[in-house]
């Protein structure tokens, strides 16, 4: 019997061991290697087998020192950062894609001919157009008959069509994804400036004939909008506190996010009045909801407690106060641009400053919405018990309060893995994207922390200092993901 | 399942060891040296003449075959340091120092004084690209000038004058402006350029000015007199953003465009979009394959110094290899009549060795009559006005040209900084960056200390202004503009 058992553990023992072996000698070892070395003044043009008279020295904290003292790093991690805003959007992206494949769309099965036969006949006309001459019309038929034969399909065969569609972008290569995104990006010859153009300059037209009050009332309804928001969370937050569901640092903490973008809103809008307007309204309502934390709180509860639901509180208020600062700082520029000699016009993408990051955001939303995190999302979905819903209907819950109350909280625990892992690769990532499309450039804007680890190892053969540069990206990427797993595995078990 | 893991598992060795026994080399009945090098079908012949060349000079048989898989950098480093590189590996001469510091090249000073590939046999200009501290590494492959490629077709079909082969500033303006205007006439949306880029480098040494100082102790692009980096940006942005003379990056991103070789840039030439292209004699190789056209070559326009960069596709032999011996014969095979023939007939580049620029076969290529007016007027420039990027052995190249003065220009293109403001960090970085050097490697010390004394005597020379013995500069770019402007002492 014992012998069986040394037999099969043996066996077991062979069956992993070129996979142990492999993970030791390809991962465990270098990763091991990586962060001593990051502790050293390793250098590729001093400290190799070529130079047997030179030897590692231990530096210490040297190395991390230095990154703190060099701008290049905060500029790239803010590049970085900035790329992650994206993430949320994502996110729900591929819940709102999940929840919309998992409906069962398929009609009566009434033969693949019934696709078949107007395929060909569409592919058909299309040659004859282009034939005659008429290729335009041709191309744009073309596209709007396989919009037709794809819903078609779906209602033929079901949800399964559009699955594969939705999930397409992941078969593919990632160069290949990047290039193809590079030429569509293009900005007089591609496709999505050529649709953009048009209407663009329709708008412009539109935007100079209107009285200048309009764009003023826009901004001060984008202006009363956030204050409202800023208002409303933190009175949530308030009321939180004083019924002790959160503790005093969840407070601080949920006040400071929400009150982030009227910080932004005095010290960099270009926003003429609403540039002190804002901040004086918003400071009114902060006060207000002071006094009501100051009159203190009958139920209490530990310092520390609830800081998730605080962050997330105020990530409600953040994300759109945000994006209503953005449009208030659109709709203050829009009349000049305008009104300026070639009117309003596509960006540049990929070859301004300004529009680099936000053209690799976009192409990353189209990745992510399909991505594995709508896979997942599928699987929770599917594992919802019905009764929950059915249960929600009998109560006679509307769609959307059945998402809230029993759907998402459902999804809690996919939600929570979801955040976990795009952090992570939203820290880790970008490097791909910056070496194939834009170097980095222009002018730095999308260098990451991955590619200007990358850069510096081999530019300049520190890989000492290449070494702490990964290894501070590892303790990012580690605490943001304890904080993840502290407060936010909270809510899965909740 | 562990008798199928067991039959999996011999096979697999069974396989390996078949393959290890199978392998070209241990296959081959001599040695084999390997050539880290891109795959540029001309390769093939050149492989086939040094086996010629080799048996002809009676030199001992050997194999010479391509490794294209490892020629991207941080490849060819990580193998080299490792010890797995290739015999002979191919390089810029820009990363000579960067290379040499590593240890990973062969020195072959005297072997190339007996081999016959020496610094003689090649453009004089070329000599800080192959050498340091006076120890020769590199031997050419390959030599490239830069000039204007002119498409004359173009012009004629417009009505106007062709470049003239020197021109300044405001003449290149000019011509410029009247070109764009008369060639984009009726158009929604401008097509025509009078340039696909500037050399921005080129340009900023035509007002006098380095990126370093005569020692290459410390960066020098802003004072009095050396002005030459923001009047370059300036003009840059203006020719791209107002005068439209130059593509800008979102334009040439539509086009993409990208100039060298196998890039779209040259079908963009051939087709007219261009009128100029700012190149090498390599893209011959492309222009041939397009057609005939009617070509000029001019110089790049100068704010008073004329003179282009010239650079080289070098090949070194690694210390680490197995046939050092060997590797060193394929560096004279590079200096031979038979290789530099061949670059002529491919008109890849220039020729490693500039007599055979005076070769009939070179000057007048008898299927390509459409090339005349241009071949002597590259190798000429190669020889009279050209200067090799400035390298410090204080701070790494890669860093300074690829990274602040790429991100300094493309700065002031996106109106983040103005030219002033943007060359001054420039030059802050840099020298921020050979501090940091100094630091980590104290071994530079005392060579830049004593750069240092010798600049100061250098700038009290000028100063008091005296002329300046040349042993005292370093720096390629002040050599020649010192002998050319009359400052160099009398030797």
């Amino acid at each position: 019997m014992r012998s069986k058992k040394i037999t099969n553990l043996l066996a077991g023992v062979g069956f992993l061991t070129p996979n142990i072996l492999g993970f030791l000698t390809f991962t465990t070892l270098p990763l091991l290697f990586s962060m001593v070395l990051a502790f050293s003044n390793w250098d590729l043009t001093l400290h190799n087998m070529f130079h047997p008279e030179e030897s590692i020295q231990f530096v210490g904290f040297k190395n991390f020192i230095r990154l703190f003292q060099e701008r290049d790093f905060w500029r790239f991690l803010g590049n970085t950062l900035f790329l992650m805003m994206g993430a949320p959007v994502a996110i729900a992206g591929s819940l709102f894609a999940a929840i919309l494949l998992n409906k069962d769309l398929k009609g009566k099965k009434s033969g693949a001919f019934k696709i078949l036969l107007p395929g060909a006949i569409l592919l058909a006309s299309c040659l004859l157009l282009t034939l005659v001459g008429l290729g335009a019309a041709a191309v744009v038929i073309l596209i709007a008959g396989i919009g037709g034969i794809t819903l078609i399909s779906g209602i033929l065969f079901g949800q399964t069509v559009y699955r594969v569609l939705f999930y397409l972008p992941n078969f593919t290569s990632g160069v290949a994804v990047y290039l193809l995104w590079k030429k569509l990006y293009s900005p007089q010859t591609g496709p999505i400036n050529a649709v953009l153009a048009p209407l663009l300059a329709a708008l412009g037209k539109a935007v100079n004939q209107l009285p200048p009050w309009v764009m003023g009332g826009l901004i001060l309804l984008c202006a009363l909008l956030m204050v409202w928001i800023v208002n409303h969370i933190l009175r949530s937050l308030a009321n939180h506190w004083r019924d002790g569901e959160i503790g005093h640092c969840a407070l601080g903490i949920g006040a400071f996010f929400t009150l982030l973008p009227i910080y932004f809103v005095a010290t960099w809008s270009p926003l003429g009045i609403m540039k002190i307007g804002i901040p004086a309204a918003a400071a009114i309502v902060a006060g207000i909801q002071a006094v009501r934390v100051g009159a203190g709180r009958e139920f209490h509860c530990a310092t520390w407690s609830r800081v998730g639901t605080a962050f997330t509180l105020a990530m409600a208020a953040l994300v759109p106060t945000f994006i209503l600062l953005g449009f208030a700082v659109v709709f203050h520029n829009l009349p000049a641009m305008a009104a300026a000699a070639e009117g309003l016009t596509p960006p540049d993408w990929l070859a301004s400053y300004q529009w680099a990051k936000p053209a690799i955001m976009i192409m990353g939303l189209w990745g992510a919405i399909g991505s594995n995190n709508m896979l997942l999302y599928l699987a929770g979905l599917s594992n919802i018990p019905p009764e929950l819903e059915e249960a929600a209907d009998i109560d006679g819950a509307s769609p959307f309060q059945k998402f809230w109350h029993v759907v998402w909280p459902q999804l809690a625990p996919i939600t929570f893995f979801i955040v976990v892992m795009t952090v992570i690769g939203g820290l880790q990532g970008g490097f791909e994207m910056a070496r194939t499309m834009t170097q980095g450039g222009p002018a730095g804007s999308t260098t990451t922390l991955s590619y200007f680890i990358y850069n510096e190892g081999f530019a300049t053969g520190r890989l000492g200092y290449s070494s702490a540069i990964s290894w501070m990206l590892f303790a990012m990427v580690f605490t943001v993901t304890m904080i993840n797993w502290k407060f936010g595995s909270k809510y899965v078990n909740d | 399942m562990k008798y199928l893991f067991a039959t999996l598992l011999s096979i697999l060795v069974g396989a390996s060891l078949v393959t290890f026994w199978l392998t070209s080399e241990r296959a081959a009945d001599k040695p084999v040296i390997y050539w880290v090098t891109d795959n540029n079908p001309a390769r093939t012949l050149q492989i086939q003449n040094f086996g010629e060349w080799m048996r002809k000079n009676n030199y001992p048989d050997c194999e010479l075959r391509i490794d294209s898989a490892n020629r991207e950098p941080s490849k060819l480093i990580i193998q080299s340091i490792s010890g797995v590189g290739g015999d002979v590996m191919d390089c810029g001469g820009g990363d000579v120092i960067y290379f040499q510091e590593m240890g990973i090249m062969e020195d072959v000073t005297e072997d190339a004084k007996r081999l016959g590939f020496d610094p003689a046999k090649t453009y004089p200009s070329l000599e800080d690209d192959l050498k340091v501290q006076g120890r020769q590494y590199l031997f050419p492959c390959n030599v490239s000038a830069n000039m204007f490629f002119v498409n004359l077709g173009i012009f004629k079909e417009l009505g106007l004058e062709a470049p003239p082969m020197r021109w300044d500033i405001a003449e290149f303006e000019r011509r410029g402006k009247e070109f764009v205007a008369v060639a984009n006439r009726g158009l929604e949306r401008r097509q025509y350029f009078w340039s696909a880029d500037i050399d921005i480098l080129t340009l900023m040494r035509s007002f006098g000015t380095d990126v370093f100082n005569e020692t290459l102790t410390r960066a020098q692009l802003t004072g009095a007199g050396h002005d030459g980096y923001r009047n370059a940006l300036k003009l840059n942005k203006k020719w791209i953003n107002e005068d439209h003379l130059v593509p800008s990056a979102a334009e040439s991103a539509s086009f993409t465009s990208e100039v060298g070789y196998g890039g779209a840039g040259f079908q963009l030439f051939f087709s007219g979009k261009f009128a100029m292209v700012p190149v090498g004699r390599y893209a011959l190789i492309q222009f041939r394959e397009f057609g005939k056209l009617e070509l000029d070559a001019v110089e790049f326009p100068n704010g008073g110094y004329p003179n282009t960069t010239i650079a080289t596709r070098a090949a070194f032999v690694y210390k680490g290899g197995k046939h050092k011996e060997l590797a060193k014969y394929f560096l004279a095979y590079l200096a031979s009549e038979e290789y530099n023939m061949n670059i002529v007939a491919d008109a890849d580049a220039l020729p490693p060795n500039p007599i055979y620029t005076l070769r009939e076969e070179y000057l007048q290529p008898k299927e390509f009559p459409n090339e005349w007016r241009v071949h002597k007027k590259f190798a000429q420039d190669a020889v009279a006005i050209s200067i090799v990027m400035t390298k410090s052995p204080f701070v790494s190249n890669n860093l300074v040209y690829n990274n602040y003065m790429k991100d300094c220009r493309d700065a002031v293109l996106s109106n983040l900084m103005s030219p002033e403001d943007a060359v001054k960090l420039c030059e802050q970085r840099i020298n921020e960056e050979i501090a940091r050097k100094l630091k980590e490697n104290p071994k530079l010390r005392p060579e830049y200390n004593r750069q240092l004394a010798i600049q100061k005597k250098i700038d009290g020379l000028r100063k008091a202004g005296k002329k300046v013995p040349l042993e005292l500069i370093s720096n390629p770019f002040h050599k020649k503009y010192y002998k050319d402007m009359g400052w160099l002492e009398a030797e």
